[in-house]
């Protein structure tokens, strides 16, 4: 299974709903899509992993280099996530500390 | 006890595949279910590092994997790049970024959370390195 990227706006927010397998093959297309977002302007980000299947370091890296990103503007990213076994990865490489995880964009981009 | 082996060329997009073999044999040798998806993706993990540091020493020989029912399952992940003079607890350390000295490599700021992941998922991880490269060996017991 691929990566499939959708973007959205929800007024300052940008959303981008990740579907697939993040992995060591196809975080590199994530990772541009940041890239593309924050050159564009776009410093506040939700980043939807609901449909994620997968999810692995490389990944979790994409999202830590997306944040710093955002930061560098004063911006935020924001994770949307309530799958038991990605928050489980979350844990184990201490980024619940890191990362606002909500579990809905609605919540996400509240406040 | 039955094995399995299996070469793959140091490519990224190969280690999906090597994460379907490794959920395969977890299966077939009776890993506890919840425990599969770390098996998954400790082996995925294990195996993207080995990519990684192919790609860095530009190392184009096969990464080779070897998985054990024992029963519970034991994956070794050699890769054909040696760390620095380190076995075992300080190979640990090294591919950590834990050791004093050099680190494990320009990526080093991603062997950390690699190896929070593989200590986290497997019941016992460890490394051993040699001269023709290193392995990490991922093991699962099975539990009554």
């Amino acid at each position: 299974m691929d990566l499939s990227l959708e973007t959205r706006t929800e007024g300052d927010w940008t959303i981008i709903a990740v579907g697939g397998e993040i992995d060591v093959y196809t975080a590199p297309k994530l990772r541009e899509a940041l890239v593309d977002l924050v050159n564009a302007g776009r410093y506040f980000l939700v980043v939807d992993v609901e449909k994620v299947d997968f999810l692995d370091s490389t990944g979790l890296g994409v999202l830590v280099g997306g944040l710093k990103r955002v930061r560098a503007n004063e911006g935020n990213l924001r994770v949307v996530c309530t799958q038991e076994r990605l928050l489980k990865i979350f844990r184990i490489t201490g980024l619940t500390k890191v990362f606002a995880i909500h579990d809905s964009v609605a919540a996400a981009t509240e406040g | 006890m039955s094995q399995v082996r299996l070469q793959v060329a140091p490519d990224a997009a190969h280690v999906r595949v090597v994460r379907l073999v490794a959920v395969s044999l977890a299966r077939v040798h009776g890993v506890d279910e919840d425990v599969v998806e770390d098996v998954r993706l400790a082996v995925g993990e294990a195996c993207g590092r080995a990519v990684a540091a192919h790609a860095r020493a530009s190392v184009v020989t096969p990464i080779r994997l070897a998985f054990d029912g024992t029963p519970g399952l034991t994956v070794d992940v050699a890769d054909g790049v040696s760390l620095p003079e380190a076995d075992g607890e300080r190979a640990v350390a090294l591919l950590a970024g834990r050791a004093d000295g050099e680190s494990a490599g320009a990526d080093a700021d991603a062997a950390p959370v690699v190896m929070a992941l593989l200590e986290g998922l497997a019941d016992e991880v460890s490394v051993h390195t040699g001269a023709d490269g290193t392995t990490v060996q991922l093991r699962w017991t099975r539990r009554p």
